[in-house]
């Protein structure tokens, strides 16, 4: 509640303005006082041991980003590396095998996350989908309709910050492909529509729900576009998302 | 038995987050109206306090870091997701949301400029003061009396006389609901 010591009456306008402000500032208070954090504690340790672990991280990515730009520019001029560059062996350099482990791993760069579940329909002339807002949720459905429309799809279902299962490996050489043109926002801003004609040959869209255990509808959306089958290994919307 | 600095600082933090995490929950649901939004960004932040709690438990408000971080991390998502749809129309969060505010205060707090609902969420519904709230947001003390002034002014117009009754009604039944649970 508010603390009427040190909310200063000059905060406020005038003796009047303050007795009313202060009273919107009560009432205000009071609506939100039902609201309690539904996240818990070991969740809050989980997402700060990853956070050190990446902090931790840092500076051999920055070894090996600066080896991959050194490299790269050996192979532009020509230089004594070049010719095995040429061949596509790269050149060894420290913690290369790490490098070739972090690449295999995809990252949506044009993920597109919403915050309800959708309603879906075909236009039979076009083949576009259109997907709307609605609570109403079904994976099955959405998966069913985006194929017949032609669309080859990979649809997920995950709690938030529960990480991928450790036998899930993500097919080499899978990244992500720009969503631009394949996934259209309507000028009402309240859906969107794939367009399979202008899905690259072999590319899969990605489509994944984020969901709390027990919670009748998603809480997001995600929509990425990938070059290849994921195999159901497309990377988790909640670790992509960590900034 | 002596305990190390390490389980002290976890001792910390964890009182710490036991302290303020509703406090900071209904600021940044406040200031984002979203609930899960929130949620998400509330956890982010707390995690990163974690991280550095060191740093952050010399803070002279760590609540209001874990807010003001959540609430840079939000446009930092929002910069990310920027050429997305929204998807609020004709969807009721109302259905997930355990205790959800009254809508029309909601809506009167999304009615608001972006800095207008900052400064309500740390000054009211994390009980900041002024200068506290002013060097979070980086402007100055007489900034945030006129944003709240403003803002206030903006809510009692939104509201009402009338129908501030009937909020106060609809939070206590949720007060009572919670009790009751």
């Amino acid at each position: 509640m508010i603390d009427n010591d040190r909310h200063e009456a000059d905060d406020m306008n005038g003796p009047s303005g303050s007795s009313a402000d202060m009273q919107t500032a009560g009432l205000l208070s009071s609506a939100f006082a039902g609201v309690s954090a539904g996240h818990s504690a070991e969740r809050v340790y989980s997402r700060a041991r990853a956070l050190r672990r990446r902090h931790a991280a840092l500076p051999a990515l920055a070894v090996l980003g600066a080896g991959a730009v050194l490299s790269g520019m050996a192979f532009a001029g020509g230089g004594a590396t070049a010719p095995t560059a040429a061949t596509g062996v790269a050149p060894k350099i420290p913690g290369s095998q790490r490098a070739r482990t972090a690449a295999a791993v995809p990252l949506l760069e044009d993920l597109h996350v919403q915050d309800a579940a959708f309603d879906i329909s075909t236009d039979t002339t076009t083949g576009v989908v259109t997907v709307t807002p609605k609570q109403a949720f079904n994976p099955g459905e959405l998966q069913q309709i985006l194929t017949a429309a032609g669309i080859r799809n990979d649809i997920q279902v995950f709690a938030p910050g529960v990480p991928s299962p450790a036998s899930c490996t993500a097919p080499a050489g899978l990244h992500s492909l720009n969503v631009a043109g394949v996934v259209v926002s309507s000028p009402r801003g309240s859906e969107f529509s794939f367009d399979p004609s202008a899905m690259p040959p072999g590319s899969y869209l990605v489509v994944e729900f984020i969901q709390a255990p027990g919670a009748s509808s998603p809480m997001g959306v995600g929509v990425g576009l990938l070059n290849a089958d994921p195999h159901g290994c497309a990377p988790q919307l909640a670790s992509i998302l960590q900034p | 038995v002596r305990k190390s600095g390490v389980d002290h600082d976890i001792e910390d933090f964890a009182e710490f987050y036991d302290r303020a995490r509703d406090g900071c929950l209904r600021a940044v649901y406040a200031a984002t109206g979203d609930r899960h939004t929130a949620e998400e960004l509330t956890a982010e932040a707390f995690a990163r306090a974690c991280v550095s709690w060191r740093k952050v438990r010399r803070h002279p408000a760590p609540a209001a870091w874990v807010v003001r971080t959540a609430l840079n991390t939000h446009i930092s998502w929002w910069r990310k997701r920027r050429r997305e749809v929204t998807w609020t129309e004709g969807f009721d969060p109302a259905g997930s949301d355990p205790a959800p505010p009254d809508p029309r205060v909601l809506a009167a707090l999304k009615a608001l400029p972006p800095r207008q609902r900052e400064v309500v969420a740390l000054r009211i519904l994390l009980d900041l003061d002024t200068e506290t709230t002013a060097r979070e947001l980086g402007v100055s003390p007489g900034t945030v009396k006129t944003h709240l002034s403003r803002a206030l002014a903006a809510l009692r117009a939104q509201l009402g006389p009338e129908r501030n009754s009937t909020i106060a009604d609809h939070a206590r039944h949720t007060d009572e609901k919670e009790l009751a649970r």
